[in-house]
């Protein structure tokens, strides 16, 4: 599927039912045919999006897509260090923002042309088409603290989408709980919209019962979340409202007590678990209700990914996956294989994902690495030595621990209260070690590392 | 056990949330709009664990995410070893 742009698949769509609903927010509505509002008359250059409004966003990247050479969205909430990693790692010659160009100031550059939402050229016409390839640049969730940008086409970041959607298919009605800029936000933007589908955009600042309640009365039917917040969703009263028909589980091992509870929750819905990441795309995904993933999968080609588990790691090989890093080199080996990074552990017929080969820990779906926890703690007056690790909750999967040694003499409640104080200042909330546990001695094992999770 | 329970709970939330003020913990009270979040219910469960001696979340055969301040309570209540 080459030079079909976003605007090309999403006509079609509003040709058979143009006044269909794409978009719902809270106090607004797209139809199909709203989508073409805007039009790009710039030239073909390397475009950041950052709009706050859902529907702003949306309509910008149906003009860009195909018009311009590069796209790369941030989300308006992005803070300032990521921002300025971006800017910094790709020359974009403009931004395209619905926010006052005052709000942030990282937009003011001398090579970059700031351009309102607002001053976008309105379409009187559909059939005046470029067909460009438009390169998608998509942040990864920042497994350091700079995000790299992963190179996609728009072929490749849909590819699920594309693969799936069935215009026959009957109305499914979509809700977006991720930040629409990062690969499992695009999955449930493509998924809805190259379906046909509407997308419903809660608040993003209501509380998660209100967002629920705002779903139920949308009449949402899939709705696709990390573990952790499912966890979440089900401590909502307003979630007896929803009416499921499709539940997907992301971003980190769904374990076997979440599937139960979704099933017993809502016994209509069907319940995927996906294995997926900016990297290679979706890699796998299985509705069994078990926790984990089938042997099997390593033993066929479902026609999009292939899996393979070398020693105890684990590699995706798929037609989702993205070219390779902005300004680095290829992701994959020269057979197409991405080493995932993630090590997994057979239990008869199935896999499952452990953790991170590096150590790195997934807070509900936030990366956190143990070795910059411990650089911050060992920088503390009362610390002697310290390891990080993550340790099993039923609440947030992993929560970020340390046992600490402290240093010749030091009260442990004196010193307990001012690492806590010390690490508020340093760390942002998911990672921050959250059990603190006084050693006399720092277990390691074999490798020197401490385990990763307990 | 609710009155343990209580007392913990209310220093977590001390410790997670300083710059508010903590809810009263009425048996209706609903968790998730208490003030703390996920990553402080996860820790107010290890507290417990360590002050109570048990984690009712990993002794249960099923999931269960209680949704106000009792079931919270009776979940402990149950499942006491």
């Amino acid at each position: 599927m080459k030079n079909i742009s976003l605007k090309d698949l999403l006509i079609k769509i509003a040709a058979t039912d143009q006044d269909r609903l794409a978009l719902r927010t809270p106090t607004h509505q797209a139809t199909y045919r709203e989508l073409f509002e805007f039009k790009w008359e710039g030239p073909e250059d390397e475009v950041l999006v950052c709009c706050k409004d859902f529907i702003n966003l949306s309509k910008v990247l149906v003009a860009l897509d195909g018009s311009v050479s590069s796209i790369c969205v941030v989300g308006s909430e992005v803070s300032e260090s990521d921002l300025l990693s971006i800017l910094d790692q790709k020359n974009f010659s403009h931004i395209i923002t619905d926010l006052d160009f005052s709000e942030r100031s990282e937009f003011n550059s001398e090579e970059t042309r700031c351009v309102s939402v607002s001053s976008l050229q309105h379409r009187d016409s559909l059939d005046d088409w470029s067909i460009k390839n438009t390169l998608w640049f998509v942040p990864t969730s920042g497994t350091t603290s700079v995000p790299k940008l992963v190179i996609h086409s728009l072929d490749s970041l849909a590819k699920s989408a594309l693969k799936t959607s069935n215009p026959a298919s009957a109305r499914e009605v979509w809700a977006l709980f991720y930040d629409v800029s990062r690969y499992a936000g695009y999955q449930v933007f493509f998924r809805a919209l190259i379906g046909g589908h509407a997308l419903v955009i809660p608040d993003f600042n209501a509380s998660l019962n209100e967002r629920i309640s705002f779903c139920a009365r949308a009449g949402v039917t899939h709705i696709s979340a990390t573990p952790t917040l499912w966890r979440k969703i089900l401590m909502c009263s307003e979630s007896d409202h929803l009416n499921l028909n499709q539940i997907t589980l992301g971003g980190e091992a769904a374990d076997q007590g979440i599937l139960n509870a979704l099933r017993r929750s809502f016994p209509r819905a069907r319940i995927t678990h996906v294995y997926a990441s900016t990297e290679t795309g979706v890699g796998m995904s299985v509705s069994d209700g078990l926790a984990g993933f089938p042997m099997a999968f390593t033993e066929r080609d479902s026609g999009l990914s292939q899996v393979l588990i070398r020693g105890n790691r684990l590699f995706i090989r798929s037609l989702g996956a993205g070219q390779g890093y902005s300004g680095a080199g290829a992701l994959s080996d020269d057979e197409g294989w991405v080493a995932t990074g993630d090590i997994v552990r057979v239990e008869g017929e199935r896999f499952h994902i452990l953790g991170r080969e590096s150590g790195v820990l997934n807070i509900g779906g936030d990366k956190v690495i143990p070795e910059y926890v411990r650089n911050i703690l060992l920088e503390n007056k009362n610390v002697c030595d310290a390891v990080i690790y993550g340790k099993q909750n039923p609440f947030t999967g992993i929560l970020v621990a340390a046992d600490i040694k402290l240093n010749f003499g030091i009260d442990q409640a004196v010193a307990k209260h001012e690492i806590e104080e010390f690490l508020k200042e340093r760390l942002s909330s998911h990672q921050r070690p959250r059990v603190i546990r006084f050693v006399d001695e720092i277990e390691v094992n074999l490798t020197g590392k401490a385990a990763q999770t307990r | 056990m609710r009155e343990k329970i209580s007392e913990v709970f209310l220093e977590v939330f001390k410790r997670e949330v300083p710059e508010t003020d903590p809810p009263a913990l009425s048996d209706d009270l609903i968790l998730l709009e208490s003030g703390l979040d996920s990553l402080g219910f996860a820790v107010l469960i290890v507290e417990l664990e360590n002050r109570l001696g048990f984690d009712p979340f990993s002794l249960a055969n099923e999931a269960f995410y209680p949704r106000t301040f009792r079931e919270f309570v009776e979940f402990y209540e149950k499942h006491k070893p």
